[in-house]
């Protein structure tokens, strides 16, 4: 039976390359395509188109780490790097569908560096149109917020 | 009868030709093996798209877009994928012979179809049947990156918004399962068509009891529309691709696989007929020796 005192819903992010987080959540806060937007229990039904950024997930049913404290609930969060897609909220299931999204776990900061290399590569490319280059140079900049985060 | 030395050189051929069709086998498989899995983990985010699609065919009102709508310009245009390689069957004659009922189609109603494809085997197809292709994509790897994809997709979606273009089709060779692949015409534009097909291809039906209606849509939903087909665009073009080159490679597997089998059965049978020249040889050679003994007795 359903604990009544459960808000929690079930998140699923996926992308071309496959399913990239399948889990139930409390909290989702998604890169709209307006600004942040956040996801709690009992959402209405929406679809939301997505645009660059990071998208945070707090999920309801990982079990603590060893040793951990009641302070390092922040630490379980999940973070993922998404450019563009949308979300589609029903019935306490959120689901991102994202052009390409980037799980920040366990990313390291030379696999950023790398994708900071690529991004300002394809955004000098001659043959861009002016969306695609804007859109490249966006992609640039949060690329290199993220990156400074990881340094801190 | 063929002499022996021509035996012996006939099945010396025939043997390097199948260590060849051997490692072309050995080649297309780790290919098809590497993209087959690949083309395994797209089935969720084929699923999430195909309920946004049952969302964008399920409403009460008709939506007002100009990518649902049909246009009447007289233009058509296909792109069509055939091979990047030969030794792969009737691959490029299958897609070339839907191609044909395109043409034929067009040709009858009075439409201009505009042929576009990627550089392939095709192209030699098309000149030896006296077709010329409107543009041919020179620079396509055998699976575009997402770029590109959007390179092509977004220059047909801008003729089919101004009205210059009322259908784009992908003739391609649709992989089913491993034994199942067909030639296939999937209808990218007008929308609607592409909307159906992936409805009604998803794995997983629509689980709750909303509709169209029932959704806050942010942007608003012209707005929304627009970037929702463009994703299922840009996923279905890229899909056929994939299609496309696990097809390819599938069938070359086979190809080459048969290749090698009709090869070792013709070494087995050079094999036979060396030996029995050789044993007739020395035969004959043995009797003339017993004769010349025989005659000096």
């Amino acid at each position: 039976m359903a604990n009544p005192e459960d808000k929690s819903f079930h998140c699923e992010l996926v992308d071309p390359t496959g399913k990239l987080l399948d889990c139930r959540a409390t909290s989702v806060v998604l890169p709209a395509h307006d600004g942040q937007l956040g996801i709690l229990y009992d959402h209405m039904p929406m679809l939301c188109q997505l645009g660059l950024g990071i998208m945070k997930v707090t999920p309801a049913d990982r079990p603590p780490a060893a040793g951990a404290t009641a302070g390092t609930a922040a630490s379980q969060e999940a973070f993922f790097f998404l450019d563009g897609g949308c979300a589609l909220v029903a019935k306490n299931t959120v689901t991102v569908i994202a052009y390409s999204a980037l799980s920040l776990q366990g990313t390291g900061t030379e696999q950023i560096q790398a994708l900071i290399e690529t991004a300002s590569k394809s955004s000098a490319d001659p043959a861009l149109s002016p969306s695609q280059r804007a859109h490249e140079s966006e992609r640039l900049r949060t690329l290199r917020k993220i990156a400074e985060s990881h340094g801190h | 009868m063929a002499s022996i030395r021509q035996i012996f050189l006939r099945r010396k051929a025939i043997d390097s030709i199948a260590r060849m069709t051997r490692t072309l086998e050995m080649i297309s498989s780790a290919r098809y093996k590497a993209y087959s899995s690949r083309w395994a983990l797209t089935g969720a985010y084929r699923d999430a798209l195909a309920r946004i699609a049952y969302l964008l065919a399920t409403p009460e009102k008709p939506l007002d877009h100009p990518l649902l709508k049909q246009n009447s310009s007289g233009r058509k245009a296909i792109l069509a994928l055939g091979s990047r390689k030969g030794l792969c069957g009737a691959y490029n004659s299958e897609v070339f012979h839907l191609v044909e009922v395109h043409l034929e189609q067009a040709r009858g109603r009075g439409q201009q179809l505009d042929l576009y494809v990627p550089r392939s085997r095709l192209e030699s197809v098309l000149s030896f049947h006296g077709v010329t292709p409107t543009e041919v994509y020179t620079d396509l790897d055998e699976r575009p990156t997402d770029r590109q994809i959007r390179t092509i997709a977004d220059a047909f979606l801008e003729q089919f918004l101004e009205g210059k273009l009322d259908s784009l089709g992908i003739v391609y060779k649709r992989f089913y399962s491993a034994s199942s692949q067909r030639a296939q015409t999937l209808t990218i534009l007008p929308l609607p068509d592409l909307v159906d097909d992936l409805a009604t291809r998803a794995q997983v039906m629509w689980p709750w009891d909303l509709t169209f209606e029932d959704f806050l849509m942010t942007p608003p939903a012209y707005q929304i529309i627009e970037g929702l087909a463009r994703m299922l665009i840009y996923y279905s073009i890229q899909s056929c691709f994939m299609d496309a080159v696990l097809s390819e490679h599938l069938a070359r597997m086979i190809a080459m696989r048969n290749a090698t089998d009709n090869a070792e059965d013709m070494i087995k049978q050079l094999t036979t007929d060396y030996n029995r020249a050789r044993q007739s040889q020395i035969t004959s050679e043995l009797l003339d020796i017993v004769s010349g003994m025989g005659a000096l007795e």
